[in-house]
């Protein structure tokens, strides 16, 4: 990868890198440390990351460092928990996007990322496999899971609306 | 083997799977009985027995089912279909049954439509706000800092070895030449006398002899004359750059006074004794030391020869020793013309020939600093 091929990276990628792990770890300064990092790391392996793996090669060593930094930093809060609280503070909401901002926040970490991965940034299965570093199978159980709880967070259109 | 306090553990386990025969339940029983204890614990044992919970079910058995034909659409299976119907990823098949199923039931359609609803959309409002600090400005090499580089490295390969020769025979020098110093004056004296009382003295000298004694004089009077001019003060404890400059001081002033020719001639001539007494006075006898020191000077001085050329002019009385600053003009030289700039060092000076200020003149940048 040349120089200016590292440089169009950041003008296509940075934002929706930033926006994937802004979601994720719901802290600026957070985000940006990890978006800085990741770049880092793309341009001391720019002689051997080809332009086209670019995207995905900054996502998996994005998450990565993310899942690194959640397990050192956070706490994580168990499933049953969230499915407690969001059952029954759902109905405060008026707009859906909210809902959906409070459901995606207490799904499971790996949940989040990979329906994150998947509706943000559009990557097939085995793409989201590679970056999480999960079987194809097992990012579909996820999916299936994190779309299952959204649906039940939201609850019903008529609630919502 | 008969039931104890130490043993009845296990009949009791085997009593609760049912493996003990009716006379073992029997004798086990009564074993109760008289230990009223182990009774109560057996009582609370047997309150707990896990059943099998046959009727807990995996609610998608279907689902994990590998079969030719696809899933059939039902109740149980339809949220995984609607799930798949958004995540497009429906075959063929399963999309013409499930667009049917679809029809038939307004359920699935309001499911369907909040499934939908999950599907997220990037906030494209939130950026990241250092783009521009994520960037990188390509580092172009122009071509002569390169031939520049491998110039420089070569030049230091090369001259280290004479460099560190030149320090080592600089010190070995003047160590010799101060030593030399010490010896000379009362030598000479001395040798001269006895030279003189051993001319007077004998008289039975054969005549080529007296014409090589007289040569040789003329040669050793040469070197005190020489010595003497120099005004050497040799005070020893001086610091090591006076050495140096006392070194080459008196290396040219002899070398520039003797002539050589004789003086090989008459060394080769000489006999024994007075060589013996001769050698530490003349340069040339001195290991050769000096010879890399000499191709250095001479080659330094071929060098910076427009900087001494330009002190002559200008009148300076300043001795033509090597000095930082020819080797400074020299660099200047060799960047110079490696690069393709002109690459010049101006110094100016006053009446007395003494530096007044210096400067570095190229066609994009100019230094000066006064002294």
């Amino acid at each position: 990868m040349t120089v200016k091929e590292f440089n169009s990276c950041v003008d296509l990628y940075a934002d929706s890198l930033y926006r994937f792990i802004l979601k994720n770890v719901k802290d600026i300064d957070t985000a940006k440390d990890i978006v800085q990092d990741t770049y880092e790391k793309l341009w001391l392996k720019i002689s051997d990351v080809p332009s086209t793996n670019a995207k995905s090669y900054m996502f998996t060593a994005a998450y990565r460092t993310m899942i690194d930094k959640l397990r050192r930093d956070t706490k994580q809060t168990p499933l049953h928990d969230s499915h407690t609280q969001s059952l029954t503070s759902k109905n405060t909401f008026n707009d859906l996007k909210e809902v959906l901002n409070e459901a995606l926040a207490k799904l499971p970490e790996i949940q989040r990322s990979v329906i994150l991965l998947r509706d943000y940034e559009g990557y097939n299965y085995a793409e989201i496999g590679e970056i999480t570093a999960l079987t194809e199978s097992q990012v579909k159980v996820y999916i299936y899971r994190a779309r299952v709880f959204l649906k039940e967070y939201i609850g019903s259109l008529d609630a919502i609306m | 083997m008969k039931l104890s306090r130490d043993n009845y553990e296990a009949y009791l386990i085997d009593y609760l799977d049912g493996q003990l025969s009716p006379l073992q339940v029997a004798e086990l029983l009564l074993f109760l009985e008289q230990n009223p204890d182990i009774k109560s614990e057996f009582e609370g044992i047997e309150e707990f027995s896990i059943n099998d919970n046959s009727d807990t079910q995996y609610p998608h058995k279907d689902l994990l089912k590998k079969n030719a034909f696809s899933t059939p659409i039902n109740a149980s299976t339809i949220e995984y279909f609607l799930i798949r119907k958004i995540e497009n990823d429906l075959s063929y098949d399963d999309q013409a049954q499930f667009e049917k199923y679809l029809q038939q039931n307004k359920s699935a359609q309001s499911e369907l439509i909040t499934f939908e609803k999950t599907i997220l959309k990037p906030d494209m409002a939130i950026v990241f706000p250092e783009k521009n600090s994520l960037k990188r400005e390509a580092k172009i090499i122009p071509l002569f800092y390169r031939i520049a580089s491998v110039a420089a490295i070569f030049l230091l390969l090369v001259s280290s070895p004479y460099f560190f020769n030149w320090l080592t025979n600089n010190n070995r020098e003047t160590e010799q030449v101060a030593s030399n110093q010490i010896k000379t004056t009362p030598k000479l004296d001395f040798n001269e006398n006895k030279n003189t009382n051993s001319t007077n003295s004998t008289s039975v000298v054969p005549e080529s002899n007296k014409t090589m004694i007289n040569k040789q004089k003329a040669v050793k009077s040469t070197i005190r004359n020489s010595i003497q001019k120099i005004d050497l003060q040799p005070t020893f404890a001086q610091t090591n750059s006076n050495k140096d400059s006392l070194t080459n001081q008196i290396v040219n002033q002899i070398a520039a006074q003797v002539p050589q020719k004789e003086q090989s001639k008459e060394f080769n001539m000489a006999d024994n004794a007075s060589r013996e007494e001769v050698v530490p006075d003349v340069p040339s006898e001195t290991p050769h030391y000096l010879s890399l020191k000499d191709i250095a000077e001479k080659k330094i001085k071929d060098l910076s020869k427009d900087n001494l050329e330009e002190l002559n002019a200008k009148g300076t009385k300043k001795h033509k020793s090597i000095s930082a600053w020819d080797f400074a003009a020299i660099a200047a030289k060799l960047v110079g013309k490696i690069s393709g700039n002109s690459i010049k060092l101006q110094n100016k000076y006053n009446s007395e020939g003494e530096l007044t200020q210096y400067a570095i003149v190229s066609n994009n940048f100019e230094f000066s600093k006064g002294k």
